[in-house]
């Protein structure tokens, strides 16, 4: 029951958030896009893996 | 108690993901996936559970394991089908939301298809 991963997401979102103000406000706004689809990208990652988990756990559940 | 437990984690998840919508929306939907995912896991035990204790009475009911494994699966795929409807809606994606709706109604009704059958022949077996 390892709810860090849920704290992980909120961390990751708060710091792509604000990196991406930061570099608004200094005119790159390219870079701020770069860097909000990087962050979706790692946490897409951390999340696929819970998402296959849920999808083994259901498969043998109800051995669909 | 669990409960309490996935009562904290529920209102934590939503928590985050409300504190994370108005800058990141993409991460509140990533929280709320996760949450749910957590939360479906943690009950998963107990699910597997009550999923024997069912199919020990309906051995003992004489019930045909056939329909017993088609119930199952049907409920698998409803909840699966549900699961994705939520998310979608929750996201504000009504026209997704309503796809995957549709196409889980398709599946189960593939999926009972063989238990309608069986009861078509019954029933003109007696007439």
């Amino acid at each position: 029951m390892d709810i860090n991963i849920v704290f992980q997401i909120a961390a990751a979102g708060i710091l792509i958030a604000v990196l991406n103000q930061v570099l608004i406000r200094a005119g790159r706004e390219e870079q701020a896009m770069m860097t909000t689809l990087a962050g979706l990208v790692v946490v897409l990652y951390w999340v696929i893996q819970y998402i296959s988990k849920l999808f083994e756990t259901v498969q043998t559940l109800f051995n669909l | 108690m669990e409960i309490l437990q996935i009562v904290i984690i529920g209102i934590v998840g939503t928590i985050l993901s409300i504190s994370l919508k108005k800058e990141s929306p993409q991460f509140s939907l990533f929280i709320g996936l996760t949450t749910g995912i957590l939360i479906f896991l943690f009950a998963a035990e107990y699910l597997k559970r009550v999923i024997q204790i069912l199919s020990q009475l309906a051995g003992s009911a004489g019930v045909n394991s056939g329909y017993m494994d088609i119930v199952l699966k049907i409920i698998g795929i409803s909840y699966i089908a549900r699961f994705g409807t939520e998310l979608c809606k929750d996201a504000g994606e009504g026209a997704i939301a309503s796809k995957v709706d549709l196409a889980g109604k398709i599946f189960i009704a593939v999926t009972g298809a063989p238990v309608i059958l069986a009861l078509m022949e019954m029933i003109q077996h007696f007439i």
